[in-house]
Parts: structure tokens; sequence; C-alpha cells
């Protein structure tokens, strides 16, 4: 064997040794963040509620979607964006069911009010 | 210089060997330094296969016959762009090529900062490790392409690559194809994982959906390199022969399209979680097919290895799906829970039927390629199965697959009422009737069949351009910006959306491509005297003899053949066969006068008489020219939508 083969398998041997090695010797300088994955989960959540929202707005103008599926998708969606936002606010843990019920008549009253609005103008405008 | 290679190979067997061990033992005793040490153990590998590869390129640049492997795949006087493609030209650098494509695919899956908290990962990693582990331990054992010349005595020439494969689109068609296969192995060890630990959620689908693009892209890029080399290179006028060997690349092909739109679904709608699974399973067993098909020799193919450790990828092929349906069946249950379809017209059954179309086209594919083996072993009759059954079965179903791709995008999800189809199709439905009976009427030859598929796909090009208007036309209004910029913005914000498009009218390109060429071609094969012409179509082409002349060590036949087309001078094409001084068979040179309307193809196929007599085939290929424009605008549409950014993220979820 010639000694520059020798010399190059031996450099690869203690390469290969010190990255399987090393860490087994080395401290653990970052530790599996709980907290982190959660906030990340979160904001994956946020994220996807708010793209659906615009997205149904998009199809409904694209004339995709049904006058009633579009209300039916967006209030149910608009409830999950409140209802994260809220949660964003306070304590992510500390959102309880009532919270969310809460909010979503709250929700609810909003739309019914819109709704009432928008009968109002059409009516106007066929007299 | 060849023993490093091969000792980098036999050591990252060991190392891999190791890392799987440390991982699984790791994963037990949760020992966070021996996980971390797994994982130097992935870098390891990855820094061995590119040494071993580096080493290989070395050997064969320097033409260092004393290593067999050079002397079977180069020569001296081979250009150093051949040299280094030569890489993969046999069966022992192309195993090579799969080792260190996977390791460095591990490699990025384990140092990337995004997985760094993700507690699958040792999972993943130890599978990808495994599949690994076989494909070095095959190279150490069986197909080492480091093995030192026999007798010792270093020859003074190599025996040169195969003529066939001296062509830009065979440096990049294995390369490609490799990148594709190898990719499918990593959404494979997720979905694997997600069945090991009984996480079946959408999480390994969001992980590994830019993973599974990219694996598709680099698929469809070695299928069209493929098509376009055998389109020049092998001479006989047409770009796909339903070879085994094509057909091994197109399986996998089709179930990771259906996988690609199918993982949509349950991303979105949390459905069809056992389907995803067994598309996936599907996708990567079929490219360890492919890999079995190429190396077993228990077909024929023009791009076949000889028998090569096939036997070794059956049977790693058979407990790969042995154990991947078993813990498929095992976790059953879990994947039961979901939403469920809710209505017929929707988004998401438009998705199921294409899933449908392109598993059914992949399996018609599948038998078609192996019936000859079943009916060789049961009745002991070899039977081919030829061009014709593959074009009569796929074609009809690759037909409705377009008109599906036409409406999925048009379509909402949840469900759509009568009103809001007539609302998005019905424009281009009456564009795409008048385009169709425009065609039928106008093109000579009536095509029927051809009038149809054309307006399928003039169908489905009239929606995509009406989802830009109508896309345009919307965020025009909401936000009161320009034409450009509402054009600017719609597609960047939406990139996943409008990229999908963009790469349904690359399909589109593609297909009318396809359609113009087997619909609409036109062929003659004529012996002609010199002084003679050969008249197809519009073309008249001359025959003035042969001539002969040297390129390097190697003899040209060729013909300089003046064309015209409706009398006006076209210029001059010249078909040649060449001969070359270290291969036995010629190769052919086709002559190509090609436009985006037709292709114009002449071949040199035989001669008589000192060249004053000579036979050739003459096509026009229709169209042609779309295939290749298509390709570009899908590679560009799929960077689009995978490129970083805001708009590539995740999709909206309809969760109710």
């Amino acid at each position: 064997m010639e000694p520059f083969s020798l010399i190059v398998e031996l450099i690869l041997v203690l390469v290969s040794v010190f990255l399987i090695g090393y860490p087994l010797v080395k401290e653990a300088d970052d530790m599996f963040v709980e907290g982190n994955l959660k906030e990340a989960v979160f904001g994956q959540e946020k994220e996807s509620v708010f793209t659906t929202l615009g997205e149904i707005e998009f199809d409904y103008q694209m004339k995709k979607l049904s006058e009633q599926d579009y209300h039916k998708l967006n209030t149910n969606y608009k409830k999950q964006a409140v209802a994260l936002l809220k949660a964003e606010e306070g304590n992510i843990d500390n959102v309880n069911l009532a919270q969310i019920k809460d909010l979503e008549l709250e929700v609810e009253k909003d739309i019914e009010s819109e709704l009432e609005a928008i009968k109002k103008v059409t009516a106007e405008a066929k007299r | 210089m060849a023993e490093i290679g091969y000792f980098a190979i036999v050591l990252a067997v060991a190392i891999s060997a190791y890392t799987i061990t440390a991982f699984i033992i790791s994963i037990i005793t949760n020992n966070e330094r021996l996980k971390r040490s797994a994982k130097g153990g992935v870098t390891a590998i990855c820094m061995l296969t590119t040494i071993a590869s580096l080493v290989l390129s070395y050997l064969l640049i320097t033409s260092d016959f004393s290593v067999e492997y050079v002397y079977r795949y180069t020569s001296k006087n081979l250009p150093l762009f051949y040299k280094f493609s030569a890489f993969w030209a046999g069966n022992d650098g192309s195993m090579l090529l799969w080792a260190w494509v996977l390791s460095i695919y591990t490699g990025i899956v384990a140092l990337s900062k995004k997985h760094k908290e993700d507690e699958k990962i040792p999972y993943v990693l130890t599978i990808l490790v495994i599949i690994n582990l076989f494909f070095l331990a095959v190279i150490a054992f069986i197909t080492n392409p480091f093995v030192n010349i026999p007798g010792g005595v270093v020859p003074a020439e190599g025996n040169g690559l195969n003529p066939m494969l001296q062509n830009p689109g065979m440096v990049f068609h294995p390369i490609t194809l490799y990148l594709g296969y190898v990719g499918f192995a990593i959404p494979y060890a997720f979905a694997m994982t997600a069945l090991i630990t009984r996480k079946v959620d959408d999480s390994w689908i969001k992980v590994t959906r830019r993973w599974t693009v990219v694996a598709w892209l680099f698929l469809t890029l070695g299928n069209l390199y493929g098509a376009q080399w055998a389109y020049v290179e092998l001479g006989w006028g047409g770009f796909w022969g339903w070879d085994p060997v094509e057909n091994a690349s197109f399986i996998p092909w089709l179930t990771g399209t259906a996988f690609l739109h199918s993982i949509m679904i349950q991303e979105r709608k949390d459905m069809l979680k056992i389907w995803n699974m067994a598309l996936i399973i599907m996708t990567f067993i079929f490219t360890l097919f492919g890999i079995y098909l190429v190396r077993s020799g228990i077909l024929q193919s023009v791009h076949a290895f000889t028998n090569e450790g096939g036997t070794w990828f059956l049977a790693f092929m058979t407990l790969a799906l042995v154990v991947s349906l078993y813990l498929l069946l095992e976790r059953i249950q879990l994947l039961q829970q979901g939403n469920q379809f809710e209505s017929f017209l929707s988004k998401e059954s438009s998705f199921l039927i294409n899933n449908l179309l392109l598993v059914g086209a992949a399996f018609a594919t599948f038998w078609g390629t192996i019936f000859p083996l079943i009916s060789e072993a049961v009745r002991g009759v070899k039977v081919t199965v030829s061009v014709p059954f593959f074009n009569q079965v796929n074609g009809p179903i690759l037909l409705a697959l377009l008109f599906v791709m036409g409406v999925c995008p048009l379509i909402a999800w949840q469900r759509s009422s009568m009103k809001n189809l007539r609302n998005n199709f019905m424009w281009p439905f009456i564009a795409a009737i008048i385009t169709g009976i425009a065609i039928y009427f106008w093109v000579p030859g009536r095509e029927l069949y051809g009038a149809v598929a054309f307006t399928v796909a003039t169908f489905v090009l009239f929606t995509i351009l009406q989802e830009f208007h109508r896309g345009i036309r919307v965020r025009r209004k909401m936000t009161g910006e320009g034409f450009l910029t509402a054009l600017a913005h719609l597609t960047v914000r939406n990139r996943r959306r409008y990229g999908g498009y963009v790469i349904h009218l690359g399909i589109v390109l593609m297909t009318i491509a396809i359609i113009g060429t087997y619909g609409y071609k036109q062929e003659v094969t004529k012996t002609v005297n010199a002084g003679d012409t050969i008249i197809i179509g519009n073309y008249t082409l001359a025959f003035n003899g042969l001539r002969e002349k040297p390129e390097g060590e190697n003899t040209v036949v060729y013909a300089e053949m003046p064309v015209t087309k409706n009398g006006e001078d076209l210029g001059v094409v010249i078909p040649e066969k060449v001969f070359y001084e270290t291969w036995d068979q010629p190769s052919t040179e086709v002559a190509i006068l090609g436009s985006i309307i037709e292709d114009f193809y002449v071949i040199l196929a035989d001669w008589e008489d000192r060249g004053q007599t000579a036979t050739f085939k003459v096509h026009i290929n229709p169209l042609m020219s779309w295939m290749w424009i298509g390709g570009y605008v899908l590679v560009v549409g799929t960077i689009f939508s995978v490129w970083p950014g805001k708009g590539s993220k995740l999709g909206p979820k309809y969760n109710q």
C-alpha cells in the first residue's frame, strides 16, 4: 500500500471517529425546549386560520363559493381567528372553553348585525 | 488512489452500522449524547461517500485504466465532460451515485435547523441510514467500482464510453432521475416514522412537502431528459417507446404525482391518511423496483445493466414492502380518524379522481411491464407487451386525467354548486369546443381522437388562463392595484397555488406535443438514388449521395440534403452515422429541422452501392418542441412554488 493512501485512510478514520466520538464527551449545548415547539405550533395554527380566511374570501370573489357556504365558512373561521388572537394576548395555556364560547357569541352577533345592514341596503336599493 | 475510494466505502458501511445501533439505543434510553453521536455518524457517512465519489471522478478524469470500471467506460480521447459522466454510465458507478445522493440528503435532514427540536428525527435518520447501509454494502461486496483490472497489466487505452451515452441528455438524465428516486426516500422515512411513533397527523406531510416536490421535479426532469435523449439519439423517430426501463421511471412518477396531490387533502381536510401512506409506500417501492428492473437482467432494454446485485435488490424491496405494509396495517385504526367527503362536487373529490386515474395508469403500466415475466413463469412463453397496449390503455386514462386537471382548480374545497360550476366552466368549455371543432375540420387527416384530445387540452389551458385573469381582476377590485402589480402580488403571495397552475400549464404544453406527434405524425421510409428527392407533406428533401469524413479517431458517413417547404429553401440537413474506433456499433445522428410548429426529422438508415443509394426515414413530428418548452415551464412553476418565503408556506386548513 502506498504511504499517501495510508495517510489519507488514517485521516478518514480519525475524522470519522471524531465526528461520532466528540458528541459523546461534549456537554449538551442545546436542550430540547418544549416552549419553543408549542409557540411554533400555535404560530402555524394562527397562520393556517388566517390563510384559510383569505382563501375563502378570494374563492367567493372568484365565484367558486356560494353565498351561503361563504357566510358559513367565513363565520366559522372568524370565530377561530378571534379565539386564537385572544389566546395570544393572554396566556396560551389559559384559554378555556367558556372564554371561546363568549368570543363565538360575540363574533356571531357582529356577523348578524353585518348581515342585517346588508339586507337593509339591498331592500333600499330594490325600492 | 482506488484503494482510498474502496476504504471510504467500507468505512462508511461500518459507520452506518454504528449509526443505526446508536440511534436505536439512544431512542430506547433517551440518551442525548448518543443521539448526537449518531448524527455525527450521518455526517461521517456523507463525508466518506463524498470522498469515494471524488476518488472515482479523479480516476475517470485521469484515465487510470488500472481500475476496471475506468477501463470499461472511458478512453483517453473522450471529452472531459463525458469522462465525468462515465461515473454513472455503468452499474457500479450508478450505485455509488445513489448512495452518495442519499447520504447527502440524509445529511441535510440531520443538520437542518428546522428539525433540531423534532424528536422524530432520530427515527427518520435511522430508516434513511438503513436504506443507505444496504446500498453501501452492495457497493462494498458486489458492485465495487474500485476493483483493479484483472491480471494487473494496465491497458494503454480504455474501452470507451458507449457512443449512445455521449449526449448531453444522457449526462443529465441519470443524475436527475437518481435525485428524484432518492428524494422520495425522505417522505417515505418520515411516513414510516409517523407510523412507528403513532403520530400520524399531518406534521410529516408539512415537513416533507418541499422534499416531495423537489424529488418529483427531478424525476420529471429525469424522464424528460431521457425522452429528449431517445428522440435525438436512438433514431427511431419518437421519444417514448414504453421500454421496461422507461416504464420503471414513469411508474413512480405517476404514484409520486398522485401523492403530491393527495397530501394536499390531508393537509387541508385531514382526510385520506391511509391512502397517503399507501401512496408513499408504493412510490418508494416502485423506485426500488426501478433499480431492480435495470439491474436484474430479467428484461431486455437498451437502458439495462447486466445482472449485478439484482437478487439482493429483490430481497431488499420485498423486505421494505413487508415491513411497510405491516406498519400500515398495524396502525390502520389511527389512520382511520379524520374528516369525510361532504360532496362529490368538491375539490377534494376531484383530487381523489385524479389520484385514482394516476394510480390506475401506474398499475396498467406496471402490469404491462411485468406481464412478460408472469407469462413466462406461468405458461413458459415470454409474451411481448408493446407500444399499442400502453397507448391504448394509458391514452384514455391520461386524457381523463388532463380533464380533471382542468376541473380541479376551478371548484372550491368542501362543496361546489351547479351555479359555481357554470360560472367557472362556461367560457373555457365553449372556447375548447370551438377549438376542437376547428382542429377537426381544418387540420388535414380529420383525426377524431386527436381533435377530442386537443379539445380537452385547450379546455385546461383556458381554465388556467381564466384563473389568472379572474385572480388579477379580483385583486385589482380589492386593492386597486395596477395589472402588473396585481399579477405579481397575486402570484408571489399565493406561490403554491399559482406555481401549481404554471406546472399544469407546462403539462398542458407537453400534452399538446404528445397529441401532435402521436395523432398527426407523418412518416416515410424510402430508398433513393443520388439525384432523387423524397417528398413528405409540404417538404421536399434532395439526396446527392453519401460522403465520408474522419472526426478524430472516428469515421462519419453523412448526407448533405437540401430541404424545401412549399418551394421555399429551408437550408440543409445532415443525417449521420458515426463509426467508432473503440466501439463495435455505429451511432445514429439524427438531423432535425425544428420549429414551434413541427420538427422535420431525418434518419440515415442504410446504404449500398458506395453511398450512391441510401435509405432514409423521414418524419414530420408536429408540435414536438412544445414538449421541451412545456418541460421548462414546469421547472419554472415548480421552483416558483417551493421557493422559500411566505407565499410558499403551508396552505389553509379546512378542519370543519
